[in-house]
């Protein structure tokens, strides 16, 4: 299982998330404060951290970790409520947390970050009669138990939706990372490529179950 | 030097000026005449000398007839810029180069020859010869104009005198002149103090002014800096104090969080342990105030930096449908989760000036407030479109409506924090209240 490297100064705090996150099966090395946090970089998968403690601020702490490993996700889990921290922790981490916050929201965070850095220590993905192979890029219907070929298109934007489970993305971050364009509204070429993966992926076209249309605001791949 | 002093010197360099200036002209102007003089000669005619030579020419023509008189007179090229008038006794005029004589006039009175001479009197110089011809004999007039009357030196001063008038003149435009000078230079001071006054840099503050002169002006640009000085000096310190109060605010709502944070990892863990069902429906309701609590923290910060003016703000025209979608999708899965029927219609394309991060801010004060006070209507809708001829933003529930009790007060704040937010991005805001749900309507104003 993944190695998360988590820096708070609160020790109840600390404790509680050490536990949920142990029990859940990560691996976590549990830091007081900054001090001697780079020895622990090059071991780790992931890294939560606060912004309000002792010595150096998780902000620094973060962008010099980012600067150093940058595939290395970042989540700030803070009391740090305000817009401008939100803005600040954003501009370089991968993630945001509140407090007080939702054990089960967090680790679903981590999970989603996991995923979009390709650490998952998860391989292989069931989606109904689909097995997502993650590492050989390879989808088998297992009804048929023949591998599913996608065009170039198709297989990024259904690993991209992938890589964020259960979330909502919009036409315009699908598209803006897939054609590295900016969306322009009213555009189709997503919404046709979306078609023709739908022919190749789902049992019935007509009657999607693997990958949703929410209706006016984008796509999700639920799990 | 005081500008008073300045002005003093101007008055008392043109009182002594004045007359300096008057020997000057003078000087220059009889310099130039008398350096005409040497090397042009005027037609002068000095008045005893021209009285003698009149008397000698026409003694000469005494006794001779009319016709040797007559070309006499023509011949006579001396008095070429006077006039030479004959007439003989019976009034008849024999000769004449005058307009006023005609030639050949007859039957003149003496008083009609004396009252058209005398008419003249000021402008000529009359000088009457009797002469004795052979055949006729009168009187011989020459009219001379004055102004050729006197020593060549008159004449001439006469002549250029207009000369003198120009100079002093302009000697007087002079001192004219410096004293705008003097009053233009401090105008424009002025207007440049004014100007500077009004200019501004990138902190809203003036910039102090260079300071070229220590004269009064100068005093009073000294002062402006030194304004300038005490106003930023004030600026920094209300800054310092809205960076202390905001640190406070963070402070505060940091030190809240972590008690609630430990809080709600404690009923976390209660959940693994063997408990009622009335145990876990008491551990949800903690959970749930929890994060009210921790939103209501929130929503009293921004709205404490929002009413002081000091939540930063960056407006830029964004397409508002993107914004929304954005949102949508974080709320969508916890609308779903709690089955509500959501109608997301995003028809028309909107494009408005606003900050990004506030409108999401406003968005998810709707939501949050919808998802807590009227979950009961299990509906939520967003639509963009047009309406009487205006781009709107619909947000509809069909909860119990505003003014209702809910079970979960405290959206006062919430609704106080859209209203501000928007009106500082120019949107208008119409919330439409009943029991049957509630709609916002938010469009540009």
């Amino acid at each position: 299982m993944n190695t998360i490297l988590y820096i708070e100064d609160d020790h109840e705090i600390g404790q509680f998330l050490k536990d949920v996150l142990e029990e859940k099966g990560y691996t976590l090395i549990w830091l007081n404060s900054s001090h001697g946090y780079e020895a622990y970089i090059e071991q780790v998968d992931l890294i939560v951290l606060d912004i309000m403690m002792p010595g150096l601020d998780g902000f620094t702490i973060g962008q010099r970790i980012k600067e150093a490993q940058p595939n290395i996700p970042i989540l700030f889990l803070t009391a740090r409520t305000a817009l401008e921290d939100k803005l600040k922790g954003l501009g370089f981490a991968d993630d945001y947390v509140t407090k007080p916050f939702h054990p089960e929201e967090l680790q679903a965070r981590i999970e989603v970050l996991l995923r979009r850095f390709d650490k998952s220590s998860i391989s292989e993905i069931r989606l109904r009669h689909l097995t997502v192979y993650l590492e050989e890029k390879r989808i088998i219907n297992m009804h048929t138990g023949e591998e599913i070929l996608l065009t170039d298109k198709q297989l990024r934007i259904f690993l991209f939706l992938l890589r964020h489970p259960n979330q909502i993305l919009t036409k315009e971050q699908i598209y803006e990372n897939i054609w590295k364009q900016p969306f322009i509204e009213g555009d189709k070429t997503l919404m046709v490529h979306i078609r023709y993966l739908r022919q190749k992926i789902e049992n019935n076209p007509n009657k999607p179950e693997i990958l949703e249309t929410i209706r006016g605001i984008g796509y999700r791949i639920k799990q | 030097m005081k500008l008073s002093t300045k002005y003093l010197l101007n008055i008392i360099a043109s009182v002594f000026f004045f007359p300096i200036a008057f020997l000057g002209v003078n000087f220059v102007y009889y310099m130039t005449l008398t350096y005409i003089i040497c090397y042009q000669s005027e037609t002068h005619y000095e008045p005893g000398q021209l009285e003698k030579q009149w008397t000698n020419n026409i003694r000469n023509l005494k006794g001779k007839s009319n016709e040797e008189i007559i070309s006499s007179f023509k011949k006579m090229k001396q008095y070429k810029d006077s006039h030479v008038i004959w007439m003989n006794n019976s009034g008849n005029v024999l000769f004449s180069t005058s307009p006023r004589f005609a030639e050949g006039k007859t039957n003149l009175t003496v008083s009609d020859a004396i009252q058209t001479l005398n008419q003249d009197d000021e402008e000529y110089l009359l000088l009457y010869q009797y002469l004795n011809g052979k055949e006729d004999s009168g009187y011989a007039i020459l009219e001379t104009p004055h102004s050729l009357i006197g020593t060549q030196w008159e004449v001439m001063r006469t002549k250029y005198s207009y000369l003198w008038f120009i100079a002093m003149l302009a000697v007087c435009s002079l001192f004219v002149f410096n004293s705008w000078m003097f009053f233009k230079k401090l105008h424009k001071r002025l207007i440049e103090l004014q100007k500077h006054m009004t200019k501004q840099d990138e902190n809203g503050m003036p910039k102090p002014l260079v300071i070229k002169q220590f004269d009064e002006l100068g005093q009073v640009e000294h002062s402006f800096n030194q304004m300038v000085d005490k106003l930023r000096i004030s600026r920094r310190k209300e800054q310092d104090e809205a960076e202390i109060r905001k640190n406070l605010i963070a402070g505060l709502s940091h030190d809240l969080r972590t008690p609630f944070t430990i809080i709600r990892g404690h009923t976390f863990s209660l959940r693994d342990e063997n408990i009622s069902e009335k145990g876990k429906h008491s551990l949800q309701v903690i959970n749930d105030k929890i994060s009210f609590i921790g939103d209501l923290i929130d929503n009293l910060s921004s709205f404490t930096l929002l009413a002081a003016g000091k939540l930063p703000i960056f407006k830029e025209r964004s397409d508002i449908l993107k914004i929304l979608r954005s949102s949508l999708s974080a709320w969508y899965p916890i609308f779903e989760k709690e089955h509500f029927v959501i109608d997301i219609d995003l028809k028309e394309p909107i494009v408005w000036e606003v900050d990004e991060t506030w409108l999401k801010r406003i968005l998810d004060n709707i939501f949050q407030n919808i998802m807590r006070h009227a979950h009961s209507g299990k509906f939520v809708s967003v639509q963009t479109k047009r309406m009487n001829g205006r781009q709107v933003l619909l947000i509809k529930d069909k909860g119990p409506g505003i003014d209702t009790e809910s079970e979960n007060k405290g959206a006062g704040i919430g609704l106080s924090i859209i209203g501000m937010m928007l009106k500082q991005m120019d949107l208008e805001c119409e919330v439409k209240s009943s029991s049957a749900g509630t709609l916002f309507i938010i469009y540009k104003g």
